[in-house]
């Protein structure tokens, strides 16, 4: 190596190693830089995870605290009538509640919700308030929004509102035993209420909730209903009674149209139903009907072929069966046919017909009818028939004439409905029927059934009959009359009746079953102070079905009613 | 490399910032969601109080005795007429007694 090739090589190295000092910093600081970027880095990515997790994460529900109220209430199906006029809806109203903890000065509170909220308990929400390991308590539920406002108004610590479904009925005591009730969460108590909530079902909600079900449509007519009502009311009052009932029922389907007991009751006020003398006496209580029963006993009679309606029967002498007479109040003085003895409705009559009929048979063929059986309705259970201990002679008499044997009218009229139907079997229903139900069992034969239509319209039509005061000119209506005296202490009372008749129309073709019932009627110059169901009961049907039949379609028959005017025309 | 990286991490950075946009957005539309569900809750609340009101204005007995207050009664047999024979009773008595039909 030369001397000037060893310089280069000496100035080479130290090139290299000035590189070399040079560089050694370099790399530090490229090195923290990549520590930072990855820290920030990192911290990106954490942010970025955070973010995708709280874009990705389900919303987190407030959890109820544990002043907040945990009782719920249930949102009810809208109730409307056959023509979808409402009966019963939920409507939302305040519902105050406390918090004891936060109740700051108990006296002050209780003093001012006292003036707030008429008829408030004061001593019971003392202390109820004064209890303070209860977070949450209910003062007062359903208020109407004047009261909100004024306890609102108090700016009292510790007291909150929450909105609840209240169940109302717009249209008041009308229809108010077939709708029941509610209690205060608004589960059904009684009537429909309890119907729907044991076959329908009610929803559960915290508050008021936006979805509603299908409203419940009923059978019953709301302007039919009225007229029942009105007439009744007004029969109450002319003949002094003290209650009556009215029933009107499709006779093909079994819907029932209208129903109604007076006194009534009201469900906006469940307590009025508690009374006993509002109690459904349609449903739930059991009476001997008298002599509408004697439909029945004409029917088994015939439709056993036994007699026919022109068959003769011995009337003149009473029947004694034991220590026991019976005999009609005006008897006959000769026999009568089949079809007198249902016109004159002769005890006498129908106790020897029940006697060919027998015992056994008798109640073969109530039970046939459905008579001797409980019966239920969406209503509810029906007050259980009251069937004699011992079913002998005595009692096949009797009950051939309506006494002996007491039944809810609403198990009689869907009895009375086979009579007249053509010979089917009914089932009262208080729900709309959708399209048209197959035609029932038959229980008893058409020729019977026919002969129910005779006689039933002959009854109103002829001027003997006991029902005539029932006849609308025009209508057709048919119907027996039906006086039963009610048991007391020591035996039956002469001068305390249930006055029933049991009607229906057109009667060439019976559509309406109409049963109506007058408690305890009393005498008036009007009727001559006769209580017998001729004077008050089949008035008061013939008033029920001028004003009823429009509504329920049925038109009068002008030409024939003109014909029925003139004496010697009707069959 | 080192460029994909740095994209990778700007792409994942930007798409969650989208995704939280995206999601801020949902929140807003779910709040006014549940206004609406509101609205719609008090305005059917009211629509029933409503129905309970016009039900109870139009109830049977109130007409009634508001129609009987004008001098209505229900309807009679004599009112009823055919319209196959309109000439017969009611509908040509009602007609007689008609004003006569604006011009």
């Amino acid at each position: 190596m030369t001397a000037t090739g060893h310089i280069e090589s000496i100035e080479h190295a130290a090139a290299r190693s000035a590189v070399a000092l040079y560089a050694s910093p370099l790399d530090v600081h490229n090195g923290r830089r990549t520590i930072v970027l990855g820290v920030i880095g990192l911290a990106l990515i954490g942010i970025s995870g955070q973010l995708v997790r709280l874009a990705t994460l389900q919303r987190i529900e407030p959890r109820a605290a544990l002043a907040e109220p945990t009782t719920r209430a249930f949102l009810r199906p809208d109730i409307v009538d056959r023509n979808s006029r409402l009966l019963a809806t939920d409507v939302s109203t305040p519902s105050l509640f406390a918090d004891p903890t936060l109740i700051i000065d108990l006296d002050e509170t209780v003093e001012q919700l006292g003036s707030a909220l008429p008829g408030l308990d004061e001593a019971d929400v003392r202390r109820t308030l004064a209890d303070r390991s209860r977070r949450f308590v209910w003062i007062r539920r359903g208020l109407v929004p004047v009261e909100a406002q004024r306890v609102h108004d108090k700016g009292l610590p510790g007291l909150g509102f929450r909105q609840e479904p209240k169940r109302v009925y717009p249209n008041g005591s009308l229809g108010g035993h077939v709708l029941g009730s509610v209690n205060v969460d608004n589960r059904g108590q009684a009537g429909i209420e309890r119907h729907i909530d044991e076959s329908i079902g009610v929803e559960g909600v915290s508050g008021m909730a936006a979805a509603r079900q299908a409203p419940v449509r009923l059978s019953l007519d709301l302007g039919v209903q009225q007229a029942v009502t009105d007439e009744l009311a007004a029969a109450i009052e002319r003949h002094r009674a003290k209650a009556a009932t009215g029933l009107v029922m499709d006779a093909l389907t079994g819907e029932i149209v209208a129903s109604v007991s007076l006194p009534g009751v009201d469900p906006n006020r469940p307590a009025t139903a508690l009374e006993a003398t509002r109690a459904d006496r349609l449903h739930a209580g059991v009476f001997e009907l008298g002599s509408i029963f004697k439909a029945v006993t004409i029917a088994q009679a015939i439709d056993e072929r036994i007699v026919t309606l022109d068959s003769t029967i011995d009337v003149t002498k009473a029947i004694e069966i034991g220590r026991y007479k019976i005999r009609d109040h005006y008897p006959s003085p000769g026999p009568l046919t089949v079809r007198d003895i249902f016109l004159h409705s002769s005890n006498v009559g129908a106790g020897r017909l029940a006697l060919s009929v027998g015992a056994t048979r008798q109640k073969a063929f109530l039970a046939k009818l459905g008579l001797t059986e409980p019966m239920r309705t969406e209503v509810g259970l029906v007050a259980a028939p009251m069937l004699p201990k011992n079913w002998g002679e005595i009692e096949t008499v009797t009950i051939g004439y309506g006494h002996g044997l007491a039944l809810a009218p609403v198990q009689f009229a869907a009895a009375a409905a086979t009579l007249i139907n053509g010979g089917t079997r009914v089932v009262p229903t208080f729900v709309r029927l959708i399209g048209d139900p197959n035609p029932g069992e038959r229980l008893i034969s058409a020729e019977a059934s026919a002969a129910q239509r005779e006689i039933w319209r002959l009854n109103v039509a002829a001027p003997q009959g006991t029902g005539k005061r029932a006849d609308v000119p025009g209508l057709r209506v048919g119907g027996k009359t039906g006086t039963a005296e009610i048991p007391g202490v020591g035996g039956y009372q002469a001068k305390a009746v249930i006055a029933s008749f049991v009607a229906a129309l057109p009667m060439e073709a019976p559509r309406w079953l109409i049963l109506v019932s007058v408690f305890e009627p009393q005498g008036t110059p009007e009727t001559k102070n006769a209580i017998t169901a001729a004077h008050n009961a089949a008035p008061t049907t013939s008033r029920i079905v001028a004003r009823i039949a429009p509504i329920l379609g049925v038109l009068p028959r002008r030409l024939e009613a003109r014909a029925e005017a003139k004496p010697g025309t009707e069959p | 490399m080192r460029r994909s990286g740095f994209s990778a991490v700007a792409l994942a950075i930007g798409a969650a910032f989208a995704l939280y946009s995206v999601k801020h957005d949902t929140r807003l539309v779910e709040v006014r969601v549940q206004g609406q569900e509101r609205r719609l809750e008090k305005i059917q609340s009211d629509i029933a109080v409503l129905q309970a009101e016009r039900a109870w204005l139009a109830r049977p007995e109130r007409i009634d005795h508001m129609a009987r207050g004008m001098g209505l009664r229900p309807i009679s047999e004599a009112q009823y007429s055919g319209i196959e024979n309109p000439n017969d009773d009611g509908i040509a008595e009602l007609l007689r007694g008609a004003d006569p039909a604006p011009r």
